[in-house]
């Protein structure tokens, strides 16, 4: 059925369509969700979170957007709240450096650790870790184009800033996140 | 292209023009460190976006809709409506302010159109006859309550058609609109004619028609005996039978005229004796009655006897044997001054018969001498405390 029909019907209240659009779109939001996330368990929460919201405000949807960007708009905020709350809960230890947050930093937890996720080589659980490191508008700016491989446009209309805003900010993003796998390697040795 | 622009433009290479990337990988062939970095960001990318996606589990959905059935109920309704209003319900409630200011202005307006065009069949009826009549009797006119209602009954009408006519203010009858039927007669007012028991004559001319009307017509009289007849209907004790001398049909432009400037004073006190007297009489009430159904029955009794040549002087003894006898005529050179002269001293009038006190008869004529009127008069005194006379215009 087309978007439109099914975004119609969940406003009236259809749960059929509303599981429809779940169904076409839950893979997007669980993987943006453990990007940020870094967790199974806390993205497939996060997912859960994330839809009973699209469910609850389907009706505010004006449709000047679309159903994706409006989406993914939820997606980040919900993530970003997630963030926070763990922080926290947890110890933060600051480092001093541009790329990560500039006031707290998630401390390696084995709880939020990569360890046990889908990564099959050392270097994606490498990039893993340090994607889990660098601040959040990093991790979300590459997760829409480098792990989504979403455009620049449609990433400009999710963080609804300018095009050129998100290429420096992706410019930035990587460069953080080269920079977090230079120093891992390099503690590491 | 050095090394520091190079590291600037790393991460940026996907945005470089042709020639820009064109000396970028040049540098990377020159320069070991830089083609080093350039490498490992490549890997890096290349391992980013090979990242394998986590997947829903296959019971994501069903959860989901457990935690939604445990959360709150679902909207009873539709979001989409109330929500829509709940969100742009500002827009709905300013236009629906405005139509419902333009009904209650609307509504307003009815009803304010409604009340003037209610207040404009309040305008009395005298307002309308002030031009064709005195400003006395546009008074009179104005001033309903010091008249009679008029009636239906004949009874209601007094002496010889002197009567007040009255106007009411709400008067639907339709006798504002005419304006031109004389004053005194607008409607034929039944009047009783004051005569004696005795006369039975038979009327010398035909000036005197009786009518019988159904509503009377009152009017204010200069005469303060008058009052006693005002602001009633009960006209003194006239009778059904009694007569009115009300003027002819061509006597009406005369009587318009006539009495265009005077009052009309109502019958004295003494011409209900006069009514009475001749109510009392059955053979008198038995020809008024004919003479009030055909005008050639009315008789006069001693009209003609009583008639008295008199001369042009201030002839005195004037009585009066019936009204229809007296008469005073003069030219018609002097004929508006003269009814000036009458307006004066008349208490009632109807056409051009006037009525005048006794008591002012001679004053009367003796105005009339003063006022160099040449006059032939034809009145016989009567027992009477009033003349009655027609003017006759030679």
């Amino acid at each position: 059925m087309e978007e439109k029909k099914l975004i119609k019907q969940c406003k009236r209240g259809s749960r059929e369509a509303f599981n429809e659009l779940v169904l076409r779109y839950q893979d997007q939001v669980v993987n943006f969700s453990y990007s940020m996330l870094s967790n199974r368990e806390d993205a497939y929460d996060a997912a859960q979170e994330i839809f009973i919201k699209v469910y609850k405000n389907i009706g505010t949807f004006e449709e000047k957007s679309s159903f994706v960007t409006w989406l993914y708009k939820i997606c980040s905020n919900v993530c970003k709240d997630l963030l926070r709350k763990r922080q926290v809960r947890s110890n933060v230890i600051s480092i001093d450096t541009g790329d990560y947050d500039e006031d707290r930093m998630d401390i390696e937890d084995t709880r939020y650790t990569p360890e046990g996720a889908l990564e099959q080589s050392e270097a994606q659980k490498r990039v893993r870790m340090a994607l889990s490191l660098i601040k959040a508008e990093y991790r979300e700016i590459i997760t829409y184009c480098d792990i989504q491989q979403k455009s620049y446009e449609e990433a400009a209309a999710i963080l609804q800033c300018p095009v050129g805003t998100v290429k420096s900010r992706l410019n930035r993003a990587r460069m953080a996140l080269k920079q977090r796998l230079e120093d891992q390697d390099s503690e590491s040795v | 292209m050095d090394c520091e622009n190079f590291h600037k433009k790393l991460a940026d290479y996907e945005n470089l023009s042709v020639s820009e990337r064109a000396e970028f990988l040049e540098h990377t062939e020159t320069c070991g460190s830089c083609a080093e970095e350039w490498a490992s960001y490549n890997k890096l990318l290349e391992t980013v976006r090979s990242l394998p996606e986590l997947k829903a589990p296959d019971d994501f959905i069903s959860k989901l809709n457990e935690r939604i059935d445990k959360e709150k109920p679902a909207r009873e309704r539709p979001p989409g409506v109330w929500t829509y209003l709940k969100h742009h319900g500002y827009r709905y409630s300013a236009a629906a302010a405005c139509v419902m200011l333009a009904v209650v202005i609307g509504v307003n307006s009815t009803e304010f159109v409604d009340k003037m065009r209610g207040s404009d069949s309040e305008v009395p009826v005298g307002i309308t006859n002030l031009s064709t009549e005195s400003p006395q009797d546009a008074e009179n006119a104005k001033a309903p309550d010091k008249t009679s209602e008029p009636t239906s009954t004949p009874s209601a009408s007094a002496a010889p058609s002197l009567r007040p006519t009255t106007r009411p203010a709400s008067s639907g009858s339709g006798s504002v609109s005419n304006t031109t039927v004389p004053r005194a007669t607008q409607k034929p007012v039944a009047t009783a004619i004051p005569s004696n028991k005795s006369n039975k004559s038979t009327p010398s001319t035909p000036t005197l028609s009786p009518r019988v009307t159904a509503e009377p017509i009152q009017e204010e009289y200069n005469a303060p005996e008058a009052n006693n007849m005002t602001g009633s209907n009960n006209q003194p004790a006239v009778t059904p039978e009694s007569h009115t001398f009300s003027e002819g049909t061509e006597e009406a432009p005369q009587s318009t005229e006539a009495s265009s400037g005077t009052s009309v004073p109502e019958v004295t006190p003494s011409n209900n004796d006069t009514m009475v007297a001749s109510a009392d009489t059955s053979d008198e009430d038995e020809i008024a009655v004919n003479s009030m159904m055909d005008p050639s029955l009315y008789s006069l009794p001693e009209a003609n006897d009583n008639a008295s040549g008199g001369g042009s002087g201030g002839g005195s003894g004037y009585s009066r044997s019936t009204e229809t006898s007296n008469s005073i005529e003069v030219s018609s050179a002097n004929a508006e001054r003269a009814r000036e002269i009458i307006s004066e001293y008349s208490i009632a009038s109807d056409g051009d018969c006037y009525s005048v006190s006794s008591d002012r008869m001679e004053e009367f004529l003796e105005a009339m001498n003063n006022a160099g009127i040449e006059y032939d008069q034809n009145c016989v005194e009567m027992d009477s405390d009033t003349v009655t006379f027609r003017l006759i215009i030679s």
